[in-house]
């Protein structure tokens, strides 16, 4: 790269800063709502543009973890760089960065679209538009991208391009007969697609003589490399070598490794304004790489960091607690190296008297709390258990003073609290027309105040409603689905922290409280899921030498209540010469049995009942 | 001291809730007989021989023996092991077998005691379990044996069979009442692996009786027996004073005892420290083809070394169905452990519950306790 000739370029798109090499770099995303053709599409491009060997193709190749290609979702931000002879006689760099697809990841969206300049939308042509696809279009849009709609899967019988081609019109006032079609799947379009993009997403800009500012949009941790940044150079030029800083994280390193990334790392010497490549540089932790970061030289710093980077905060905790008491150490262990990997995690250790020592471990959302469970259970072996999740609250002391809490069992005495307070999210639900009066209800036993109503088409409403996040966060979205005939789609974001009649629900067995099963509620729910618990633990709980009584309770007020009789007959009839090396060996197999019950005072509670009552959809 | 059990394996049919070892309808017992007094004698020759203290002939059906096959048997096991001693001799008799005469000629061959398999007292119920005798043939047994003069006798009653209602329980109590029996065991219907009436009840021909039914039954035998002078000494067995049975408080109280026959188990302490538990082999072809070679050693199966640690276990499992409960001091000085140290809280919780009492030196079951007696065991183990 050395001796570039940078000058300015003629036609009236460019301006002053933009070089030649500028003006043949697009970068670019690909938004859409799930399962809409995303990442077939990405496929087809690295076809297209010979980056992947036909022989080396396999589906959705950008969804490296194998939990990705499972459950057809991106979890991590992905780039990679395409070159493209255009039809003008140029060859173009194509940077596609994909983006995570699910709404516990939004912040990480954001991050990826900064890095480009457009963006193909997406759009099933069967599907019509939904939510995600609004979200991300905003998103985007909030990004000054570059907006090019397609209509995708037009292969299918069920595709109505012209009908959905309406309503983007009416969307993003793209004329009708103007959106483009494809078929991800049998590559229809992708060609014309692709000179759009090359058409009409606008090249770079950015000084290459100005201070270094470079976006991490993700970064990944390598077991030998350690941390790798994905960067996005929007001003300078960073040279292998160099002494970088990065602004949040206030930590300066040596560049020792830059690149481009196809579809492994190719190293490079430089990367310059418009580029998007990585960087390694001996980074233990990936939480010094953290996404929304700015890298600049660690001599000649820039004025200031790229805007937007915000502090990936958890949204949803629970007890993670190792199945066998000895595995603590090996629960430890394998949560730091996860963090490695995925700085969205946060834990510290806790301690429960019904499962013993173990972790509150913060997650992003649900299926990130999922995500991290199972890698738990497939990358290290490990068999937990996981207590009921639940939000961060704001909780009121009488004193006024206000305290943030991550575990119910940490809401203080009666007499001291004010009230709790608990976040709200504004959430966007599409859906058709047929099901507003379901979701309404749905929204309404969820807590949920309506805001707005907007009507995309003649078929579908998006609906606006302001709900408790703790409301959203556990099977709402099955719901959503089965109450819409799965059509609704729903999108969230945080919205701030609202005074809530909530309570703190207590699970007692036999007057002991049980801390795992503490939740916190809102009042007028806590019966019907005392009663849930309550009647589910007696089902769970088996019979003991004494009777057990299983109670929950608000404060001292016992709310529901259920018994488990006492065993009433367990007696060998007969124990003779002939029958005692029987009777004693089922003796040491019980006890080997023992080692997996928790102990809830006397009482003793299989491990399968916290299991079974903490997977419980509420 | 040694207590002596000899199976003998034959029976007329299997009742089907039986899992012992037999063999039905063999005529020809000389065999059996031969290798039987051969195997007391060989293994007396391998150092297995202090006096003997009780003499249990079981089975299986002794009484498919002729008086003059036990005789041989009793004769056999007085050459081999000196039973100058033996204070109690009990031989097992099925009710169609018993005739003034057998009884008379058991008598004389020095049986101390019989015990009748009675089980019920009713026709519908004897048939249910497939016995071999009617409700009858039972009554005529037992006014035989009790005229018979033997030191002592006891009866076998079952209880908890499919549908059996409290008040036809109350009945075969009564009528057993009526004998006033100087021992009596009293077994809950259990339905064991393998069992015709385990495939019946997997095959949901029959239902099990409920929990709560059978722990009724089972009181219902503790509070008539007691009532009636009988002492329940352990779990299953009741007793009028001076009558306990001695050869099976052995099994109770971690003595020696040696089995002889095919199935039969024994127990040997070792002078090297710990206990042996073996089975002598299941089939009684082999079993006499073993013995008549000589090779009482390899008629041994399931030989097993028994810790200190595992020997408590089986003591505190043993003792606690007993009247005389769990003797802390014994376990603590012959068996290492302490109960009380280690298990304090579950002891207070249990005596709290009504389960056990308990003083210093003793634990012991309480009627309640007695019904969920295995439980109650588990809870008190290391
Ligand atoms: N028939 C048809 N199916 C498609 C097309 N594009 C994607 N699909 C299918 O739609 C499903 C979701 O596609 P995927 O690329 O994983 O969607 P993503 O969630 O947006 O990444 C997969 O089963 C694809 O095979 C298309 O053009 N035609
Ligand atoms: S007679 Fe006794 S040993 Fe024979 S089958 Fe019946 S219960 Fe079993
Ligand atoms: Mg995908």
């Amino acid at each position: 790269m050395e001796g570039r000739a940078y000058y300015a370029r003629s036609c009236g798109a460019a301006t002053e800063s933009m070089s030649l090499h500028q003006s043949r770099i697009r970068n670019f995303c690909i938004i859409a709502h799930i399962d809409h053709g995303k990442s077939t599409l990405a496929d087809r491009l690295l076809e297209l543009t010979e980056t992947v060997a036909q022989r080396d193709m396999q589906d959705q190749v950008l969804d490296s973890m194998d939990l990705e290609r499972e459950r057809g979702i991106t979890i991590k931000s992905h780039a990679i760089q395409m070159q493209y002879p255009a039809s003008d006689g140029i060859s173009y760099t194509l940077n596609l960065i994909d983006t995570p697809g699910h709404v516990d990841f939004s912040y990480e969206v954001s991050r990826a679209l900064k890095a480009c300049e457009g963006a193909i939308l997406v759009i099933d042509a069967a599907q019509g538009i939904e939510a995600q696809t609004i979200s991300n279009l905003l998103l985007a849009l909030d990004h000054d991208l570059e907006i090019i709609p397609v209509l995708n899967k037009v292969d299918l019988p069920s595709a109505r391009p012209d009908l959905v081609a309406m309503s983007v019109e009416n969307l993003i006032g793209e004329p009708a007969e103007d959106v483009l079609t494809i078929s991800a799947k049998t590559g229809e379009g992708v060609q014309d697609l692709v000179e759009a993009v090359i058409a009409r997403v606008p090249p770079p800009k950015g000084k290459v003589s100005a201070p270094l500012r470079a976006l991490i949009f993700d970064s990944i941790f390598n077991q030998y490399r350690g941390a790798v940044a994905y960067v996005r150079v929007f001003e300078g030029a960073l040279k292998r070598r160099d002494d970088i800083y990065f602004m949040a994280a206030d930590r300066t390193y040596a560049a020792e490794e830059i690149g481009v990334l196809r579809l492994g790392m190719e190293p490079a010497e430089e990367l310059v304004a418009g580029d998007v490549g990585y960087v390694i540089g001996s980074i233990k932790d990936v939480r010094d790489t953290r996404v929304g970061d700015t890298i600049t030289h660690a001599r000649r710093r820039a004025a200031a960091p790229i805007a937007g980077f915000r502090e990936v905060k958890p949204m949803v905790f629970s007890g993670v607690y190792p199945a066998n008491a000895e595995d603590f150490e090996d629960l430890r262990a394998s949560l730091a190296r996860l963090q490695l990997n995925d700085s969205a995690i946060v834990y510290e250790p806790e301690t429960s008297v019904a499962l013993g020592f173990g972790f509150r471990v913060g997650f992003l959302g649900l299926l990130h709390m999922e995500i991290v469970q199972e890698r738990l259970d497939r990358e290290f072996g490990l068999d937990i258990i996981t207590t009921l999740p639940n939000v961060k609250y704001e909780i009121v002391l009488t004193s006024g003073t206000v305290q943030i809490i991550e575990n119910p069992n940490k809401v203080p005495a009666g007499n001291v609290l004010d009230h709790i307070r608990e976040p709200y999210v504004k959430a966007e639900i599409i859906t058709p027309t047929d099901y507003i009066g379901n979701l309404m209800k749905l929204c309404q036993e969820r807590r949920g105040e309506y805001m707005n109503q907007t009507y995309l088409d003649q078929e579908r409403v998006s609906l606006e409603y302001q709900l408790p996040l703790a409301e959203i966060v556990f099977d709402f979205y099955d719901r959503l689905k089965s109450f819409s005939r799965g059509y609704a789609s729903l999108d969230y974001e945080l919205s701030g922290y609202r005074r809530s009649d909530l309570i703190k629900l207590d699970i007692l067995i036999n007057g002991d409280p049980v801390d795992a099963l503490s939740a916190i509620v809102h009042r007028t729910k806590a019966f019907e899921m005392g009663r849930k618990l309550t009647s589910r633990l007696k089902e769970l709980i088996p019979r003991q030498m004494f009777e057990v009584a299983i109670q929950a309770a608000i404060g001292s007020r016992v709310i529901a209540r259920t018994t488990v009789r006492a065993v009433r007959k367990d007696v060998t009839a007969k124990c003779y010469g002939g029958d005692i090396t029987r009777k004693r060996k089922l003796l040491e197999k019980q006890k080997e049995g023992k080692k997996r019950m928790k102990h809830v005072g006397s009482v003793e509670v299989p491990q399968e009942a916290f299991l079974a009552v903490l997977s419980m959809e509420r | 001291m040694a207590g002596l059990y000899i199976h003998v394996p034959f029976c007329r049919q299997r009742c089907t809730y039986c899992d012992f070892y037999f063999v039905a309808g063999q005529r020809d017992h000389s065999a059996f007989v031969a290798a039987l007094c051969r195997e007391l004698r060989q293994v007396a020759r391998r150092g297995f021989s202090e006096p003997v203290s009780t003499i249990y002939i079981g089975g299986g059906t002794p009484s498919q023996l002729t008086s003059q096959d036990i005789a041989r048997i009793l004769r056999g096991l007085r050459k081999a092991y000196d039973a100058a001693a033996a204070e109690e001799v009990t031989i097992e008799l099925n009710p169609e077998d018993v005739t003034a005469p057998y009884l008379q000629a058991l008598k004389k061959l020095g049986i101390s005691r019989v015990s009748v398999g009675i089980q019920s007292f009713f026709d519908d119920e004897l048939t249910f379990m497939n016995r071999s005798h009617d409700a009858r043939q039972a009554h005529d047994a037992l006014a035989l044996v009790a005229g018979a003069g033997f030191r002592s006798y006891t009866v076998d009653l079952i209880f908890g069979l499919p549908g059996q209602t409290e008040d036809r329980w109350a009945q075969n109590l009564d009528r057993l009442r009526a004998f006033d029996a100087p021992h009596v065991s009293t077994y809950s219907l259990t339905i064991e692996p393998k069992t015709p009436l385990q495939k019946q009840v997997a095959r949901g021909l029959v239902s099990p009786l409920p929990d709560q039914a059978m722990a009724t039954l089972y009181q219902m035998a503790m509070d008539t027996l007691s009532s009636h002078g009988y002492e329940h000494y352990e779990i299953s067995s009741f007793a009028q004073p001076g009558h306990r049975a001695q050869h099976n408080s052995r099994y109770w109280s971690h003595a020696n005892y040696l089995g002889f026959g095919p199935s039969a188990h024994s127990f040997w302490w070792q002078r090297t420290g710990g206990a042996a538990r073996w089975r002598n082999v299941r089939s009684l072809r082999q079993y006499v083809a073993l013995i008549r070679g000589g090779q009482s050693d390899a008629v041994c199966e399931d030989h097993e070394i028994l810790s200190l640690p595992a020997l408590g276990l089986e003591r505190i499992m043993l003792a606690l169905r007993t009247a005389e409960g769990v003797d802390l001091l014994v376990l603590k000085e012959t068996y290492d452990m302490d109960l009380l140290a280690t298990k304090g809280e579950t002891i207070a919780r249990l005596a709290q519950a009504g389960l056990v009492t308990t003083d210093a030196r003793s634990l012991r079951l309480t009627d309640r306790g007695k019904h969920i007696c295995d439980r109650v065991t588990a809870s008190l183990l290391p």
